[in-house]
C-alpha cells in the first residue's frame, strides 16, 4: 500500500522538504556507492528496480504523470524540491527507466488509446522495463530512413530487420518499435509505431561494448516477430510523428534531474577543506571553470522556466526550451569534463571504478568525459539539434 | 514598477527608437551629421531620465527590471545617449548616505538638464588625489578614459585621500577640464579628466567602508545593465544576421541553407537564450544577498556572448559586413567596449571564484 505522507505535504514547501529529505536519510544505504562501483549491468538493474520500488511506495517515482495517468500530477515547485533533496542526498539515479519513465507516457499521451493506457501504465508504475527500437545501422541521425519493416498478415505484423542502441534491451518488457509499414511512401509517411513484447520468439540481441567499457546497449536482430495488430500505437503510417513526441520527451525533464546533480557536483567541487581543487588556483582553469559554473546556472533556470511553461499550459507546452536544453547541457557536460581531466593531469588518467547508477558527472574524471558523448550524440547529436534550433526556431532554409 | 508597466516602457521604446534611431539616423549620428543632443532632448520627454530618480526628487523611483528594460531597447537600437551614466549617477546620490547632494542634483538629472557621467573604477587609470584643507578637498591629477564625461555636469570618480581610497562627486568647474576623446565605439563618447587644484566640498566626497560599499552596489547595478545592453545588441545583430542568411544567395540558394553558417547561428541563439535567463535571475537577486554573485556572472555571460556573436554575425555578412555603412561594426564595437566596462571577464571570472563558497583569494 503507497504512503502518502509525502505527496500529502505537497502543498507545503517546507515540510515536504523535510519529509523528503528524512524519507532519504532512512532509505538511501549508506554504503550504495562502495556496493555499485564496478556493479555490471545485472547487479545495477537489480539495485535500480529496488530503488524504483522504494520511490513507488511513496508514489515519487511517477509523481510526475497526469492523475488520470496513474500519476499525481505533482507541480512544479514540488518536483523540484524533489529533485534537489535526490542531487543532495547522492541518492542513486533511475538511469535505466528513462524509457519507462518518460518515453513511455509521452508516446502513450500523444496517441495510444484508452485500453493501450490502461494495459501499460500500471505495469510500468510496477517497474515494468521499456526499452526503445528505433535506431538501425542505416538509420541514425537520419532516423526516417529506417528499413525494418512490419508487414501486416491478418491480426498481426510480422516484422523483420535490425536495430540498434537498444539501451537496456536485455531487460525490458516492451519495447517502442519503429517500423515501415508502407515503402511505396515517403520515407517520413511510411513508419508506423508498435508496441513490442521483449519475450517475442525472434528477437536477438547482442550486447554492444562502448567506449567507457560498459555495455549499455544492443544491437538488436528481428527475424520474424509477430506484434499482434492491436499493439500499434496510433494509426497505421502515423509513426513519424508519435516519434518526435517520444524524443521530445527525451529533451528537457530527463535533465532536470541531471542538472541538479550537476549543481551539487559543482559546489563540491568548490567546497572549502582536504577536498578542494588545488587547481582552482590556476587562473586559466579557474576562469574557464566559472565560465562552466555561469552555463549551469543558466541550465538550472531554463530547466525550471520550461517545467513552469508546461505546469502553466500542459505537458509539452515548451517548445523551443527543451531544444535548447538539450544541446546546451550536451556541450557544457563535454566541455566541463574535458577541462577537469586537464585540471586533473596524469592523475585524472587513472580509471576509477564507475559507480553504476550514480549518475554524470561523479568526479571519476576521465569516464565523466568519456560518457559525456553520450549526451552529445544520442537522442539527437548536437548536428541535428543545430538543425532543429536553426530551420524550426530561426526559420533558416532547410539544406538540399 | 509593475510587470505590465515595465512592457509598456519596452514597447513604446522600441517603436520609438524604431522612429528616430534606426540604421540611417543612427548612421547620422555615428558620423556627425546629425545632432544626437535631439534624441537626448525626446528621451528626456519620454521621462528615461527620470525613470530611476526617486519620487520625491521629481522622478519615477522605478526598480532595476524597469531601468534594465529600457536599456535592453537602447542596446538593441545602439542608442547614442548616455542613458546608463547618467542612472548610475543617479542612483549613486541616492544611496549617498548624506541627505543634501540629492536636492542639489536628482530633480536636474530626472529632467535631463543634467548629465552624469562616471569614472573608471577597475582600470586604475585615474590617479585623483585630494587633499583636505579648510573644509574642501583640493583635486589634483587626471582620470581617462570616462564613458559619457564630454557634455557631463556632475561626475562620480575615484580620488585618493589622506583616509584612504573614496569616491567624490564634481560638479563642472574651470578646474576641471574635460576633453573627449577618439573611441571605436561611436554610439557613445568618451573623455579624459583633468584637475587642478579643483575644490570639492567636504559632503561630496566619501571615503572608506562607505565608499567602498555604495561602489560595490553601484558597479552590480551598472553590471546588469550593461549584460541588458548586451542582450539587447546580442538580440539584434542575430536577427540582423538570419534575415541575411535567409535573403542572401550564393551557388543558387539562400546562404543560411548550409550548414556551416546555421550552424553557428543554433549555437549563438542558444548562447543568447542561456544569458537571458542568468539575466533575469540577476535583476531579482539586485536587492538580496547574492546580488554581487548574479551581476558578476550575468555581465561576463553575456558580455561574452555578445561579443561572439558580433564578430561572428560581421563574419557571416562577408564583404557587406566590412562596410562602413553597414551596422555590423557597429554592434561589434559596442560589444567590445561594454566587455571592458565595470570589470572585464577575467576580473569577473575571479570575482564569482571569490564570491562563491570556499572563496578563491583575489588576486
Amino acid at each position: 500500500m503507497m504512503d502518502r505522507t509525502i505527496l500529502d505535504a505537497r502543498d507545503d514547501p517546507v515540510r515536504f522538504r523535510s519529509l523528503v529529505r528524512a524519507w532519504l536519510q532512512r532509505t538511501v544505504p549508506p554504503n550504495w556507492r562502495q556496493q555499485q562501483a564496478a556493479a555490471g549491468e545485472e547487479q545495477q538493474f537489480a539495485f535500480q528496480r529496488w530503488w524504483f520500488g522504494e520511490l513507488g511506495k511513496i508514489g515519487m517515482a511517477t509523481a510526475h504523470w497526469a492523475s488520470d495517468w496513474g500519476g499525481e500530477a505533482l507541480g512544479v515547485a514540488s518536483q523540484i524540491i524533489f529533485f534537489e533533496e535526490l542531487a543532495r542526498a547522492r541518492a542513486p539515479s533511475n538511469s535505466m527507466f528513462v524509457s519507462t519513465l518518460y518515453q513511455l507516457p509521452a508516446t502513450l499521451f500523444a496517441a495510444g488509446t484508452a485500453q493501450q493506457r490502461r494495459r501499460y501504465i500500471a505495469g510500468a508504475k510496477a517497474g515494468d522495463l521499456w526499452c526503445q527500437g528505433f535506431s538501425e545501422p542505416g538509420a541514425g541521425s537520419d532516423l526516417a530512413s529506417l528499413r525494418t519493416a512490419a508487414v501486416r498478415d491478418g491480426n498481426v505484423y510480422v516484422v523483420n530487420g535490425q536495430k540498434v542502441w537498444t539501451s537496456y534491451g536485455q531487460f525490458a518488457k516492451h519495447c517502442l518499435l519503429l517500423a515501415r509499414t508502407d515503402p511505396s511512401q515517403p520515407k517520413h509517411r511510411g513508419i508506423s509505431m508498435f508496441v513490442m513484447d521483449m519475450n517475442s520468439p525472434g528477437i536477438e540481441l547482442r550486447p554492444i561494448r562502448q567506449m567507457t567499457g560498459q555495455a549499455e546497449f544492443n544491437e538488436m536482430f528481428l527475424q520474424d516477430v509477430r506484434i499482434p495488430a492491436e499493439n500499434r500505437i496510433g494509426e497505421e503510417n502515423t509513426g513519424w510523428a508519435i516519434a518526435q513526441s517520444t524524443l521530445s520527451a527525451e529533451r528537457g525533464l530527463i535533465i532536470f534531474e541531471h542538472s541538479e546533480r550537476l549543481r551539487c557536483f559543482l559546489d563540491e567541487l568548490l567546497e572549502p577543506g582536504a577536498a578542494r581543487q588545488s587547481w582552482l588556483r590556476d587562473a586559466e582553469l579557474r576562469r574557464t571553470f566559472i565560465r562552466t559554473y555561469a552555463e549551469a546556472a543558466a541550465l538550472t533556470a531554463m530547466i525550471r522556466e520550461m517545467l513552469e511553461q508546461n505546469d502553466a499550459h500542459g505537458e509539452m507546452a515548451a517548445q523551443e526550451l527543451p531544444v535548447y536544453i538539450k544541446l546546451h547541457y550536451a556541450v557544457l557536460l563535454q566541455k566541463l569534463g574535458g577541462l577537469l581531466v586537464r585540471a586533473n593531469g596524469l592523475t585524472g588518467q587513472l580509471l576509477q571504478a564507475d559507480i553504476a547508477s550514480g549518475g554524470v558527472p561523479n568526479g571519476n574524471w576521465m569516464f565523466d568525459y568519456l560518457a559525456s558523448w553520450n549526451w552529445t550524440i544520442a537522442g539527437g547529436t548536437n548536428e541535428i539539434m543545430r538543425n532543429i534550433i536553426a530551420e524550426r526556431i530561426l526559420g533558416l532554409p532547410r539544406g538540399s | 514598477m509593475d510587470i505590465e508597466l515595465v512592457s509598456a516602457l519596452r514597447d513604446n521604446a522600441r517603436r520609438f527608437l524604431s522612429a528616430h534611431c534606426a540604421s540611417d539616423q543612427l548612421h547620422g549620428f555615428v558620423d556627425e551629421r546629425a545632432d544626437r543632443r535631439q534624441l537626448w532632448r525626446s528621451a528626456v520627454d519620454l521621462g528615461w531620465m527620470a525613470l530611476a530618480v526617486p519620487e520625491e526628487h521629481g522622478g519615477m523611483g522605478a526598480g532595476i527590471r524597469a531601468v534594465a528594460a529600457l536599456q535592453e531597447e537602447l542596446g538593441r537600437a545602439l542608442a547614442p545617449l548616455p542613458f546608463l551614466s547618467s542612472v548610475l549617477v543617479a542612483r549613486a546620490l541616492t544611496l549617498w548616505p548624506r541627505e543634501e547632494l540629492r536636492a542639489q542634483w536628482l530633480p536636474g538629472l530626472a529632467t535631463g538638464q543634467i548629465v552624469g557621467a562616471v569614472g573608471p573604477f577597475a582600470q586604475h587609470s585615474c590617479n585623483f588625489a585630494a587633499a583636505r584643507l579648510d573644509g574642501v578637498y583640493r583635486v589634483n591629477g587626471e582620470c581617462l578614459p570616462v564613458l559619457d564625461a564630454a557634455g557631463a555636469d556632475v561626475l562620480l570618480v575615484p580620488i585618493a585621500t589622506q583616509d584612504g581610497p573614496g569616491i567624490a562627486l564634481l560638479g563642472n568647474s574651470p578646474q576641471l577640464q574635460i576633453h573627449r576623446l577618439p573611441v571605436a565605439d561611436r554610439t557613445r563618447s568618451v573623455a579624459s579628466l583633468q584637475c587642478q587644484d579643483l575644490a570639492v566640498p567636504v559632503h561630496q566626497v566619501l571615503c572608506g567602508a562607505q565608499a567602498a560599499a555604495l561602489l560595490e552596489q553601484l558597479a552590480d547595478e551598472a553590471r546588469i545593465l550593461i549584460a541588458s545592453d548586451c542582450m539587447g545588441g546580442a538580440q539584434a545583430i542575430l536577427d540582423a544576421t538570419v534575415e541575411y542568411l535567409k535573403t542572401r544567395m550564393q551557388f543558387g540558394k539562400p546562404i543560411g541553407s548550409f550548414q556551416a553558417l546555421k550552424h553557428r547561428c543554433a549555437d549563438h541563439k542558444v548562447a543568447l537564450e542561456a544569458c537571458k535567463r542568468l539575466l533575469r535571475r540577476a535583476t531579482l537577486e539586485s536587492e538580496g544577498t547574492q546580488r554581487a554573485l548574479w551581476a558578476s556572472l550575468t555581465k561576463f555571460s553575456a558580455a561574452d556572448c555578445y561579443t561572439a556573436l558580433a564578430a561572428d554575425a560581421l563574419q557571416m555578412h562577408g564583404g557587406i559586413g566590412f562596410t562602413w555603412d553597414h551596422n555590423a561594426h557597429l554592434f561589434l564595437k559596442r560589444a567590445l567596449l561594454n566587455q571592458f566596462l565595470y570589470g572585464d571577464s577575467a576580473q569577473l571570472q575571479d570575482r564569482v571564484a571569490y564570491l562563491l563558497p570556499g572563496g578563491e583569494p583575489q588576486p
